[in-house]
């Protein structure tokens, strides 16, 4: 075909992260026997349906998705992927593509609020409107440092944060019924710059509703880095408050999620000399994950943090789990390849 | 998907036959300079053995209604509609060879090999669209029309082409509908090989110019009177900057949301809306062959015949209507009248070929210095005329006359 039409373009994109995602889930599962390799495919056909329900505007199929994914059966993880794979879904269409325009995010603002309005209970509906208003005031910010947002911008970005703030409270009753909503709250949180403190409040609250909706702890991680409103020791003070919230269900895994996030997003290899983490803590926090969630990811994921705690041993047996496979590249920080050689050279020598 | 394999497959075997004619003619006339390539190839070509071109046609047909593996509805209705397509290839196999016969008959001159398959291809990829465009009564028509209120009619699965895509977007309705819907199909299947009559008529504001409207008044900004459309929609319409043809999807998408703008209304009323519709998303040439999508978006519409009419020697008369303003300015230009030949199609509207020169027609006329009217012949401020312009794939420039 001489000419790739740009819808095309995005779906076949989309597509093919979507295969390569499933690629590497699958070569995971086979590395080390996890029985993962159905549900990975079920969750690409859920966020890929989310997707496209929303891009063809039919609300009562994106309704239908998200209750389906809520009522999965399966462990507590395949529950987590299976919704988060829905949300997902539905955001790959609010973040519209490089070249979206103000006209696009206006109309899409438009449907969501006439989906509102024609089934005023439906929380999801309330909620992709007031998505739909932050994600025109993002449109305009960018995800950039302050620095290089035109000046022209801020008043843009502040009227549809606003608005959006303001929907949900008015609309509070029936949106907040929805845990997505409080993600969108959380998302205003860091357009406003609130303090980490509420935001952590907020997200407890959406917590009681989905305690599996991990994508509040990350929001309230982001929002308490240095490079936003929070410092070194706030980010380390909600880690181990998350730990204890979520103790019951998930042992200390959450040390080792949001200390990797923290060093995903601001740290990077210099986790444990420019912040609190802390080795013995992280290494049981990746033995609980591993303990319920025995993938490739996060085998590897544990050998890149053992290789920056330098404990040699933890690194050989991550190593050794991955039984051969290629390393996910996707969590060995920056310079993956270079970092995965290094680490693994540095961890055959005696 | 609009863009799928099969589409390119079709276009790719149609290339090679084109090529294939063309390394029969003599040096020099490869070229399709309007009015010399097709007629050298025919000139200078060896005659066809017919059972080869019969063979082309089948495998043609064939393709178009092979099932895609990758369209996996559920079982019962997938065998319903293999029966359907499986039935009218065994039929319209059996016809071909009189078709081939009845081309070879029609010309004064032996036709070569090129030009008979193309002439093949030209009649299939029509009855295509006469299929498209037609009701098997008012079951049918109900049936189409719930089609098109449903959000995800327009989104065939991945790799679905061809009848399948057609079909495909039948299966989301209750059963009783789609077995009606069914049935329909199979009845107009039938009428391949026939003359049609009772084709509805082409509107001369089409959907796609209706909604081009819609997108100026949105984005003018000003006040707007039509519903939010889908994200698909709006990053179509309202995003991207690339002028070529929508895709068939596309303009299913587009059809729907023009239909969420209609009034409810009788029958009579319902059936204009899905004629509407059906011209909106038939299967013309475009859909088959997009090796031209790109010239056909910009091309010198004035000085050049349009590229893909230029490959399938369309020709004709098209008559517009046209709203001159008191200084002579050419305020709006539509198509009144399409009077279109190409070659390997009698008998039946060349529907899937006709509006190949409307755009050319309006830019010509766009074109044209006008004189200013009289006073008298100024109604709310322009003089309503007609213009004639004839295309014919000759050196002479196209001829036209405007009357008042």
């Amino acid at each position: 075909m001489a000419h790739t039409h740009p819808v095309l373009a995005r779906l076949t994109r989309l597509c093919r992260q979507i295969l390569q995602a499933l690629v590497l889930l699958l070569a995971g599962a086979a590395a080390i026997g996890a029985p993962d390799a159905d549900t990975s495919k079920a969750e690409a056909e859920a966020q890929k349906q989310a997707t496209d329900a929303f891009w063809v505007g039919d609300f009562a199929e994106m309704e239908r998705l998200l209750a389906v994914a809520k009522q999965a059966g399966g462990s507590l993880d395949a529950r987590y992927h299976r919704v988060r794979s829905v949300r997902n879904g539905f955001e790959a269409v609010f973040e519209g593509y490089e070249d979206s325009n103000d006209l696009y995010f206006a109309e899409v603002e438009a449907l969501t609020l006439q989906w509102a309005q024609q089934n005023p209970r439906s929380a999801l509906a309330h909620a992709l409107h007031a998505n739909s208003l932050i994600a025109r005031g993002w449109a305009y910010r960018g995800g950039g440092l302050a620095k290089d947002v035109p000046p022209e911008a801020w008043a843009d970005f502040k009227k549809y944060i606003q608005q959006a703030a303001q929907y949900l409270t008015v609309h509070a009753d029936v949106a907040l019924t929805e845990p997505l909503s409080f993600d969108y709250l959380l998302n205003i949180g860091k357009a406003s710059s609130w303090k980490p403190d509420r935001s952590w409040t907020v997200a407890k609250e959406g917590l009681k509703l989905d305690p599996n909706f991990l994508s509040l702890y990350y929001r309230v991680l982001t929002a308490t880095l240095p490079k936003w409103q929070g410092d070194t020791r706030a980010v380390d003070r909600f880690i181990n408050d998350a730990v204890a919230h979520s103790k019951a269900a998930r042992g200390t895994e959450m040390y080792a999620r949001l200390y990797e996030a923290a060093a995903d997003e601001h740290y990077g290899h210099a986790l444990f000399e420019d912040s609190y983490a802390d080795w013995p803590k992280m290494k049981r926090g990746y033995q609980d994950w591993l303990k319920r969630e025995p993938t490739a990811r996060t085998h590897n994921a544990f050998a890149y943090f053992a290789c920056l705690a330098k404990d040699k041993t933890t690194f050989t047996e991550q190593l050794d789990a991955m039984n051969g496979a290629k390393p996910d590249l996707s969590t060995w920080g920056s310079n993956p390849s270079r970092t995965y050689e290094t680490c693994k050279r540095w961890g055959v020598q005696g | 998907m609009s863009g799928g394999g099969l589409m390119n497959a079709l276009a790719a075997a149609l290339l090679v036959t084109l090529v294939a004619g063309a390394a029969a003619q003599t040096p020099g006339s490869a070229s399709t300079k309007p009015g010399q390539g097709a007629t050298r190839a025919t000139a200078a070509g060896a005659a066809a053995a017919p059972d080869e071109v019969t063979a082309f046609g089948i495998e043609q047909l064939r393709m178009y209604f092979a099932l895609s593996p990758a369209w996996q509805p559920d079982p019962a209705f997938k065998a319903a509609v293999a029966d359907i397509a499986a039935a009218h290839i065994k039929r319209v196999s059996a016809l071909i060879p009189d078709w081939v016969a009845e081309e070879r008959a029609s010309s004064r001159k032996p036709l070569t090999h090129y030009e008979l398959t193309f002439r093949l291809s030209r009649r299939q990829v029509n009855e295509i669209a006469l299929t498209s465009l037609e009701s098997a009564g008012e079951a049918h028509d109900e049936a189409w029309l719930a089609v098109y209120s449903r959000p995800a009619a327009c989104n065939a699965p991945p790799n679905v082409d061809g009848f399948a895509a057609r079909m495909a977007m039948l299966e989301g309705l209750p059963k009783e509908q789609r077995d009606a819907a069914l049935a329909g199909e199979r009845a107009l299947l039938l009428r391949w090989g026939t003359v049609r009559g009772g084709l509805p008529q082409r509107s001369a504001t089409s959907v796609e110019m209706q909604v081009a409207q819609k997108i100026g008044q949105i984005k003018a900004g000003g006040k707007r009177d039509s519903p939010p459309m889908s994200p698909q929609l709006a990053f179509l319409l309202l995003t991207r900057t690339d002028e070529s043809p929508l895709y068939r999807k596309d303009r299913c998408a587009v059809a729907r949301w023009w239909l969420s703008m209609q009034p409810a209304g009788d029958a009579s009323a319902r059936r204009k809306v899905l004629d509407e519709l059906r011209y909106t998303t038939m299967f013309g040439i475009a859909d088959r062959d997009y090796s031209e999508r790109d010239s056909v978006a910009k091309p010198d519409l004035v000085a050049s015949y349009p590229p893909l009419a230029t490959r399938y020697h369309v020709e004709g008369l098209i008559t517009l209507k046209l709203s001159i303003d008191a200084e002579g300015k050419l305020q709006r230009a539509e198509v009144l009248r399409r009077d279109i030949q190409v070659p390997g199609i009698r008998g039946n509207r060349p529907v899937a070929f006709e509006t190949l020169l409307d755009a050319a027609a309006v830019a010509r006329a766009a074109s044209i210095r006008y004189a200013k009217p009289a006073p008298e012949k100024l109604k709310a401020g322009v003089m309503v005329a007609t213009q004639e312009m004839q295309f014919a794939l000759n050196p002479e420039p196209p001829s036209t006359a405007t009357k008042e």
